[in-house]
């Protein structure tokens, strides 16, 4: 039997000094999304999971799942890109739409960790070329930088770079699989004893031993454009080159890097992909990228790129610096009188609705109220007022 | 923001081993290497910081980011299944995961029901599903080679150094599943922010390592003259 108080692991309660600095989080994510057009939209917790199958991203057993009435499979929303992608596809008309959400998102973590996610997010979806491209990630930097983070940057790769490799290499879906992992953890001897069993190409191993450590500032895509072995990897790399040149241009140059490694995920995104990431927290704070062909599966082609930040993880790397509870403008008691309850209520009714701060503690003795932390301490005795 | 890089070792031989590397890239340790009972070390410039752990809680500690780098074996970085970078092998600490049990045992002809005692419950589970093997695998802290010997299971999945220990009880290595070695681990987070600090030493262990590979060699020349 399970004991009353117990939790299922990896859901958290928010106590009131969290939820207030999560939900200032919130706002500020949220106010900045929507001063750069976004327009805010929800959807249900509940989706099919038929929706996520085949979108490459979420294997079925990492997700939640319920049988609906009818016997048909039901999981909790894994992220809203997919159901956002869903409400473009088959309610919008054609057309580009800046959307952005806050909403509970829910994974299976294969070990320990929350498998239940905050994210506030932005999708613009039917936006095609580096333009958006360079916006998403200015937006990107713009919020993190408003809810007061310091010490990030916005880490950035291409999942074509790795593709055009992959082309080269005519792998089966598996072994593709198993060299994104070995990349994906810089792993070069796992890759070099990969490339052993397939008797890979020396050239192409030769590029793949140094895919790992193609990473740092601008200056890694220039050594990326020499090493390019066919036109996928050369397209990468100039979409890449040109919005570092507009990310530059714009101020940015000092909070981004790049690393061409970032490959994971790559039947979900079809180019640009970022992390943002921050000294003190271990995961990244924010994940996007671009993800052309993810509305196919909806019938519409519809170009988009799109990130999500982790509420939780930023919060909690934001610290202590956003911890202040409400401020109490009047504390006001009464005696068991009904004529000083009713005033007590009627004073409460009047603050409020002036936008002030009431808190009422009931019938109590006079000493209560003089002890309360308030502007403005009010008493009630026989209906008449006492300021204390 | 704090820029202290700071490492988690295995306490005991691994922690000396990794020691001896990094003393050779310019890092004092030597309060590392006395026998002490303190868990958190930092080194004489204040620059380093050492958390000492249990073998296998050392890539928990780095995926989690409250070490920024890390020494363990790959044995246990298999078994762990963290989301880590893995940057380099340092060359110690050799070993081969491996099967073993009565020779002449044939393990491919044991299709139903293979009973295997293991340390590595995780990495044995994906192992046998990968050959699309039907394994009941029996999780065990110690003397695994005691599996088959008193009836538990019919193999053992374990490392293997010498193989002195199988032969002792008359076990011998059915499969050898892959080599071993103590790799360098670090944190996705740290790589990149602190990217100034990590990436040069990284450089460094990577080229005390080579060192020390091209030392061995010569010395196995002048044995072999």
């Amino acid at each position: 039997m399970i004991e009353k108080f117990k939790q299922p692991s990896g859901v958290k309660d928010s106590l009131p000094t969290e939820c207030i600095a999560k939900k200032k989080t919130e706002e500020i994510l949220l106010a900045k999304f929507a001063s750069y057009g976004c327009r805010q939209i929800d959807t249900p917790v509940l989706e099919y999971g038929e929706m996520y199958a085949g979108a490459g991203r979420y294997e079925l057993r990492r997700l939640f799942k319920l049988t609906d009435t009818d016997g048909n499979l039901l999981v909790l929303r894994p992220d809203m890109t997919m159901p956002i992608s869903r409400i473009v596809a088959t309610k919008f008309e054609p057309g580009s739409y800046k959307l952005c959400y806050l909403g509970k998102t829910f994974r299976l973590a294969p070990r320990s960790g929350l498998r239940e996610f905050t994210q506030a997010g932005v999708e613009y979806m039917g936006c095609p070329g580096t333009a958006f491209d360079a916006e998403a990630v200015a937006l990107a930097i713009e919020a993190l930088r408003a809810c007061g983070l310091d010490g990030f940057i916005i880490d950035i790769g291409h999942v074509g770079f790795f593709g055009g490799i992959l082309d080269l290499l005519g792998l089966d879906p598996k072994k593709r699989d198993e060299l994104a992992a070995l990349v994906e953890r810089k792993d070069v001897i796992g890759e070099s004893l990969f490339a052993a069993r397939e008797g890979l190409d020396p050239e192409i191993m030769k590029l793949l031993s140094r895919l790992p450590m193609l990473f740092g500032d601008g200056k890694v895509l220039d050594e990326a454009e020499r090493l390019c072995m066919n036109d996928a990897m050369r397209r990468s790399v100039s979409e890449l080159k040109a919005l570092d040149a507009a990310l530059v241009a714009a101020g940015y140059g000092d909070r981004i890097s790049y690393d061409l490694s970032l490959v994971g995920e790559m039947s979900y995104y079809s180019g640009l992909v970022f992390k943002g990431l921050c000294e003190g927290a271990g995961s990244p704070v924010l994940s996007g990228g671009r993800y052309d062909r993810l509305c196919d599966a909806f019938g519409r082609r519809v170009p988009s790129v799109g990130f999500a930040v982790g509420v939780d993880v930023l919060t909690e790397a934001l610290g202590s610096a956003s911890s202040d509870d409400i401020r109490v403008y009047a504390a006001v008691g009464c005696d068991g009188d009904a004529r000083s309850v009713g005033a007590a209520l009627a004073l409460a009714a009047k603050l409020s609705s002036e936008g002030r701060t009431v808190e009422l503690l009931g019938e109590c003795e006079e000493e209560s109220v003089a002890s309360a932390a308030a502007e403005r301490r009010i008493y009630y005795r026989r209906g008449e007022e006492i300021r204390l | 923001m704090d820029k202290t890089v700071t490492f988690a070792l295995a306490k005991g031989r691994l922690a000396e081993k990794s020691a001896e590397i990094l003393q050779e890239c310019g890092i004092d340790c030597a309060n590392i290497l006395e026998p002490t009972r303190k868990l958190i070390l930092t080194d004489a410039s204040g620059a380093y910081g050492f958390i000492f752990v249990k073998p296998s809680d050392v890539p928990v500690y780095v995926e989690r980011g409250v070490a920024d780098i890390g020494v363990v074996g790959k044995d246990t970085l298999l078994e762990s299944g963290v989301d880590v970078y893995e940057l380099a092998d340092l060359e110690f600490a050799k070993c081969k995961l491996a099967l073993a049990g009565y020779p002449g045992f044939d393990v491919k002809a044991a299709r139903n029901g293979l009973k295997v005692a293991t340390k590595y419950g995780a990495f044995a589970r994906g192992y046998f599903e990968s050959r699309g093997l039907n394994a009941d695998i029996i999780p065990l802290h110690g003397s695994i080679e005691l599996g088959p010997i008193v009836g538990l299971s019919d193999i053992i999945l374990d490392i293997v150094e010498s193989g002195k220990t199988l032969k002792e009880n008359g076990l011998v290595v059915l499969e050898e599943i892959c080599d071993c070695s103590a790799r360098l681990i670090v944190n996705k987070v740290a790589l990149k922010t602190k990217s100034s600090a990590l990436i040069p030493l990284v450089e460094k262990i990577n080229a005390a390592v080579a060192a020390r590979k091209a030392a061995k060699e010569d010395r196995g020349r002048e044995v072999g003259n």
